[in-house]
């Protein structure tokens, strides 16, 4: 579904963010990206929509290459939610901003309301459409942001710190909207709680690199290393 | 992102005037800019000497010419307004054109007065741009605030500077997220027509606006929370150094000298 070769990028300014990522993520499986802050998890994860441009190495979804002449077709493949949902969402209204994907990529006004339905079913904020977007929780703006990319049907998903700055039960309806959707996901966060609940899988960011990749269960037993990573 | 702002070479320390007050660099780029609006058309020693003078304070600067100039060509669409003096000054008719049955005439004082205008606009965007590039932003408010312009109008400007990044920074992020979702599907035409496109933008721009609305409510909640009454606070700016003072005579002799040559 994913494959990473060798990724590196540099900030302007020069300051190296990512210094060459291997990694690969099968179809279906549902991957948490663990790091402190500034160890390269966003910039990463805007990588892989072609937001951000690599220095050097690859990165193919689903089989296609992300590059320039792919970008359109990539950002159907990868629903990518900011960790801010006040960046993600720019129209007045729910249902405006969860159809603007969906009417772009050139679907009819019925089918495009269709796709709104069912993503704002999935992640239970039906009845919410007319609503300003600036005028709801910050909970219920983070699940409308996931619906904005889930009405696009991507088989990809990653998400920016999904569970920051939610209260304990919106993290956790969150934790069971995750655990439910069946799209491949790279989620970038530093929830371990949400961690050992939905993801499987974790990988390491550490100063751009990987640092490491495995069984969540297996990383989450080690105090010493979690502490060594900075994660708790 | 780029592209390099002038503001910010002002916190750059390279800059040789920016060691001068800013009250200093501003009242003389104004008086500079006056002193040109004040040259008769034609004073071309005068406007010669004021590019020569310009451009050695700008070297002095460490600026950059040629981004001055590089930046100045905004001016230039503003400029072009000058055109029509060409037609509209008395004088000796040198051309003739017509355009819907309507003769017009070039005359010798209107090309002359057109190339005034459009020196005079250059050089006084360039002497902005190298104030703008060696002043830090709260020295120029520090400058007009001595200069007599309102305390109220002197902190609307600051926060409109301060905030105007934030809000510059909102925008992008409300760009990168719709770019984000602007995706295309195998034989379906993407981004459906010009008009929806625009639609989305002008909502865009709308939710903009709401934010920023909002941000202000916020921040203004903040000011009362720390004792803001209405009335902005401002400390008393230092002296001026005996540096500063030769500058100011050193800068207003050279304005006072440009129209004495320009009148004699």
């Amino acid at each position: 579904m994913l494959t990473i070769t060798n990724l590196t990028y540099r900030y302007p300014d020069g300051t190296p963010a990512l210094r060459g990522i291997d990694l690969a993520i099968a179809a279906g499986e549902k991957v948490a990206l663990l790091g402190v802050n500034g160890a390269g998890k966003s910039t990463l994860l805007l990588h892989l929509n072609g937001t951000l441009r690599p220095a050097s190495g690859a990165i193919v979804v689903d089989g296609l290459p992300v590059t320039p002449q792919n970008l359109r077709q990539i950002r159907a493949r990868v629903g990518l939610v900011f960790q801010d949902p006040d960046d993600q969402l720019f129209s007045p209204t729910v249902f405006d901003d969860v159809a603007f994907g969906p009417l772009y990529m050139g679907l009819a006004p019925a089918e495009a309301a269709q796709r709104v339905q069912q993503a704002l079913q999935a992640v239970g904020m039906m009845g919410y459409e007319r609503r300003a977007p600036h005028r709801l929780s910050l909970g219920q703006r983070k699940r409308v942001a996931l619906a904005t990319v889930l009405a696009m049907q991507p088989s990809l998903l990653a998400l920016d710190e999904p569970s920051a700055g939610l209260d304990p039960r919106a993290r956790r309806a969150l934790s069971e909207l995750l655990r439910a959707l069946p799209q491949t996901m790279l989620v970038s966060t530093h929830d371990l709680a949400l961690v050992a609940d939905v993801f499987p899988r974790a990988i390491v960011l550490a100063e751009g690199r990987v640092v490491a990749d495995e069984a969540t269960a297996s990383l989450l037993a080690h105090h010493s290393r979690l502490l060594q990573y900075g994660l708790i | 992102m780029a592209d390099e702002s002038l503001a910010d070479r002002a916190l750059a320390p390279a800059s040789g005037i920016a060691v001068y007050d800013g009250r200093v660099t501003t009242w003389l780029a104004l008086g500079y800019i006056f002193t040109l609006a004040w040259l008769p058309a034609g004073a071309w020693d005068a406007l010669i000497m004021a590019a020569l003078i310009l451009w050695f304070v700008i070297g002095c600067g460490r600026i950059g010419l040629r981004l001055i100039w590089r930046r100045s060509l905004v001016a230039w669409p503003f400029a072009l307004a000058a055109l029509t003096l060409a037609i509209a000054r008395p004088g000796e008719p040198i051309a003739q054109f017509t355009i819907g049955g309507q003769a017009f005439t070039v005359t010798d004082a209107g090309i002359v007065a057109t190339a005034t205008v459009m020196i005079k606009s250059w050089l006084s965007v360039q002497a902005v741009m190298a104030l703008i590039a060696t002043t830090h932003f709260s020295e120029l408010l520090t400058a007009l605030a001595a200069l007599r312009l309102p305390p109220l109008l002197v902190m609307i400007l600051g926060m409109a500077y301060r905030y105007l990044f934030i809000l510059q920074d909102e925008a992008l992020r409300m760009l990168r997220a719709r770019d984000s979702r602007s995706a295309a599907l195998p034989n379906r035409r993407a981004g459906r027509n010009l008009r929806w496109r625009a639609t989305i933008t002008g909502r865009m721009v709308g939710t903009l606006f709401v934010r920023a609305y909002e941000r202000s409510e916020r921040i203004y909640a903040a000011m009362l929370a720390r004792g803001y009454d209405g009335q902005p606070l401002t400390t008393p700016p230092p002296s001026l150094r005996r540096i500063d003072y030769v500058l100011l005579i050193g800068g207003s002799a050279a304005c006072i000298g440009l129209i004495i040559v320009a009148y004699t």
